[in-house]
């Protein structure tokens, strides 16, 4: 049960990133046959993520703004930092199991510098050293072993996700559950979650107003985004196939 | 000999410098994203200038960067040949404004940062990647790659990916589902609503600041 709370509050935060890449309205849009990106779940999906747009409106972004008002940008971004720097021994491990042992020793040496003399995490000095963050976790881990992400999923309240990328964030949250109680891990997370829509207030209000179908954009921002993550970590050449552009030699195929 | 020849030399630098205009002095796909880049990283850490004011300034970097063209095609992929051509005229225009606006606002959301070319690579038909890492700021380490194509001697951006995410599979995904909708016209009518939502202050010189950022 408390594995389930605290990989809600991941998956909550993996929401609000794809948030970040999206905009406007799924006024009762068609699913398409011809997808660039697997969503055999288009339906299903695009009910989840109306209702977590409503909760949005109505309960997260709300919170946001009030906790917008009550802090200043500097203790916003402290805050954050401080939960990448605890969450960091959780990248350490995806760097070992990567086989990547040199991100491995700069991620430690992250947390040791970020812990002492960043106070807890609340400041970054590492970067000014040159010790720039790595990012990493499970679902990506899995995804350089070559298990494919599956279909698209909207989960409610988390947002994006795919299998490959849920058992990821699950196992990810499971050790916090057993460090922290569930009421310490429930105020933590809340408070983070919060924290970072604060954060991508402006933002995600912009992009909801650029986009065209914002089911779709967020879709796509995930899927190529968790992509690339995968691709970079595999050192892959070309992570875009060489036919996704249309030239004009041969524009008129149909 | 050898001073005949460094004077050759620079009588060939010369000519490139002040070549303007002509074919072989056009800069490559790097260059061309270099210039792009520091002509962006000029408007962002200008000190004088206000948010509304840089984006501005961005889209008409875009205006001159961006082959809006090859663009609109790529992103209405097979969907195209269900345009008229009066259709796709309108498109384009629209779409030209829509493009500049959104890198702006985009680009717009940055603080002093520094970009770093960190390599480039060719496509099998001629298209040239140009891979961008930002460094330093809040999105250090974050990858934007350019996609460029050669267009009568001139290299010009027809995409861009930020950490993965290309502006035109993005819109062509969601231009699929808005033509699933309504077809063309539906497309259309929903790009000018887009284009002219906003602020009544709408600078002429460019359309798509007609749109209040904030």
């Amino acid at each position: 049960m408390t594995a389930w709370r605290a990989s809600v509050s991941a998956t909550a935060l993996l929401a609000i990133l794809l948030l970040l890449s999206a905009a406007p309205m799924p006024a009762g849009a068609q699913p398409e046959a011809e997808a660039a990106v697997a969503d055999p779940f288009e339906p299903v999906n695009r009910r989840i993520f109306a209702f977590n747009e409503w909760f949005d409106h109505w309960v997260l972004e709300p919170g946001a703004m009030v906790w917008g008002a009550l802090f200043p940008h500097s203790f916003h971004l402290s805050l954050r930092s401080a939960v990448d720097n605890a969450r960091t021994p959780l990248v350490l491990v995806s760097d070992l199991l990567q086989g990547k042992p040199r991100s491995a020793a700069l991620d430690l040496s992250r947390f040791v510098v970020n812990s002492t003399l960043g106070i807890g995490g609340l400041f970054d000095p590492a970067t000014h050293f040159g010790l720039e963050r790595n990012d990493e976790d499970l679902g990506q881990t899995f995804g350089v072993w070559g298990i494919p992400a599956g279909p698209y999923l909207v989960i409610p309240l988390f947002g994006a996700s795919s299998p490959r990328d849920l058992v990821g964030t699950i196992a990810e949250a499971v050790p916090q559950s057993f460090i922290l109680s569930w009421v310490v891990n429930l105020a933590a997370n809340t408070a983070d979650i919060v924290n970072r829509r604060t954060l991508l207030l402006e933002t995600i209000r912009e992009e909801r107003e650029l986009a065209f179908d914002l089911y779709a954009a967020v879709r796509n921002a995930y899927v190529y985004r968790r992509r690339n993550q995968v691709a970079d970590a595999r050192e892959d050449e070309n992570a875009t196939a060489d036919d996704f552009y249309y030239f004009d030699d041969e524009e008129e195929v149909d | 000999m050898r001073r005949w020849g460094a004077l050759g030399l620079t009588l060939v630098a010369v000519g490139i410098a002040s070549g303007q205009g002509r074919a072989a002095s056009e800069p490559g796909p790097r260059g061309v994203i270099q210039e792009t880049v520091d002509q962006v990283l000029a408007v962002l850490n200008d000190p004088v200038l206000s948010k509304p004011e840089r984006l501005l300034a961005i889209e008409a970097i875009a205006y001159r960067r961006f082959d809006f063209r090859s663009m609109s095609k790529q992103v209405l992929a097979r969907n195209w040949k269900r345009f008229s051509e009066a259709q796709k005229e309108e498109f384009q225009r629209e779409f030209k404004d829509y493009l500049a606006y959104t890198y702006g606002a985009r680009l717009n959301r940055f603080d002093q940062q520094q970009v770093e070319i960190i390599g480039e690579r060719t496509g099998p038909r001629g298209h040239v990647t140009v891979l961008t890492k930002i460094v330093g700021g809040e999105n250090s380490g974050a990858t934007v790659d350019y996609v460029l194509i050669d267009r009568e001697g001139r290299w010009r951006i027809f995409d861009v990916i930020v950490e993965g995410i290309g502006f035109v599979s993005n819109y062509r995904d969601q231009f699929r589902q808005v033509l699933g909708r309504g077809g063309p016209d539906h497309l259309l009518a929903e790009l000018r609503k887009k284009n002219h939502s906003g602020s009544p202050e709408a600078t002429p010189a460019a359309p798509a600041g007609g749109r209040s950022s904030r």
